[in-house]
């Protein structure tokens, strides 16, 4: 039987961050190594990332740390240190975003050094076997309309990264905790009370943040790939009825190489896979400002498509 | 009519289009990802694909214009 974080009692789980091998977490097809001796930063994770496998004996594909600041920091306004293999490669932020500069951190990881994947700036959550890709800016409504898709039937592959395998195209997942910041997150908690939201920190540089567990069934089929099936621009814009308006191909491709985070490493391949992506999806902007109008709307896509 | 003018591209490029008015092209050499018009991605098929050194005869047109201005085309040697 395999092992999940939830699995581990708080002090197993405090015992394993403390350790020098840290506590190790699948995430999608990577395993992390997290290492961390702050209190809140072990509760986070043994939350956030309860349905998590924690396997024993697989190699670890990067080990990363958060740690608070040494020296006068300690005591004067101190500060949260991430290092991934020991080096610092961000600046230090406030101690009380220990765990949001993980996750910012794993993603650095992730889209910084994992090449063997073309790597968009991008949610992503499936229905009937088809992805649904969401590429946006910050600001756009994407992290509150993944959030609010994979609470209501859609699989969560990842609500910040989409990683395309080069070899058929398809999309990997990564589930792991959904960040939401300001307004989405007594939005969310309105709509879906039961939603356990951990980690709230204000003050950073996005404003307040907090994280919720993905879906336990988003994990558990964390081994299955996706087809290409829509690729959508979300806006959120005040007032607006949902609307889906279909989007040139040609132009979508030049979205997602915009929000791609290493097409340039992939050369003609990256476009070759993008344009197979694009080929293969039906593309829409959509602008929305009511979740339940848009929940309804995508349902329709999924359906249409499995009425084909 | 426009006068005929003998155009290459100075780099491989590939065209995608997917009968919609935009297409793309893709120039290997820089790495750049461009947006044109189906009709400029037409020109540059063209041209693209007819390995030919002396170039192929457009008719000078804005659209070959804004290829040469853009650097995809170039008057063959």
């Amino acid at each position: 039987m395999t092992l999940r974080v939830g699995d581990l009692d708080a002090a197993a789980c405090r015992s394993h961050l403390r350790s020098a091998r840290g506590l190790p977490v699948r995430t999608g097809p990577f395993v992390v190594a997290i290492r961390s001796p702050l209190p809140h930063v072990a509760q986070a994770v043994q939350s956030l990332y309860r349905h998590h496998e924690t396997p024993a004996d697989e190699v670890v594909d990067f080990t990363v740390q958060v740690s608070a600041g040494r020296g006068v920091r300690r005591w004067y306004r101190p500060q949260a240190v991430f290092r991934v293999e020991g080096e610092p490669p961000f600046n230090p932020l406030p101690l009380d975003q220990a765990f949001p500069l993980l996750e910012w951190g794993l993603n650095w990881c992730v889209y910084a050094m994992c090449h063997q994947f073309l790597i968009l700036h991008a949610a992503v959550l499936e229905r009937g076997g088809r992805a649904l890709i969401l590429p946006a800016p910050s600001g756009s409504g994407k992290s509150t309309l993944c959030a609010a898709l994979a609470l209501s039937g859609w699989r969560l592959l990842s609500d910040e990264l989409a990683l395309i395998r080069p070899s058929d195209g398809r999309l990997l997942p990564i589930p792991r905790p959904v960040s939401l910041k300001n307004a989405s997150i007594d939005v969310i908690q309105a709509r879906w009370p039961d939603i356990r939201f951990e980690s709230r920190v204000s003050e950073t540089s996005k404003g307040v943040v907090a994280h919720f567990a993905p879906p336990a069934a988003a994990v558990e089929s964390s081994r299955v790939p996706a087809a290409p099936g829509w690729v959508v621009l979300p806006r959120y814009v005040a007032g607006a009825d949902a609307r889906l308006e279909p989007l040139e191909r040609a132009q979508t491709l030049v979205e997602l190489v915009q929000n791609a985070f290493n097409y340039n490493v992939f050369g003609l391949e990256g476009f070759e896979l993008l344009s197979s992506l694009v080929t293969d999806s039906e593309c829409f902007t959509f602008e929305y400002a009511d979740l339940g109008e848009a929940i309804d709307l995508f349902g329709s896509l999924a359906h249409r498509a499995d009425s084909r | 009519m426009s006068a005929l003018q003998r155009l290459v591209c100075p780099e491989p490029l590939l065209v995608r289009n997917w009968n919609e008015p935009l297409s793309v092209v893709y120039v290997p050499a820089s790495g750049v990802t461009v947006l044109v018009t189906r009709e400029a991605g037409e020109l540059l098929s063209r041209v693209a694909g007819c390995g030919n050194a002396n170039g192929v005869a457009l008719p000078a047109s804005p659209e070959t214009q804004a290829l040469i201005d853009a650097g995809l085309l170039a008057a063959a040697r």
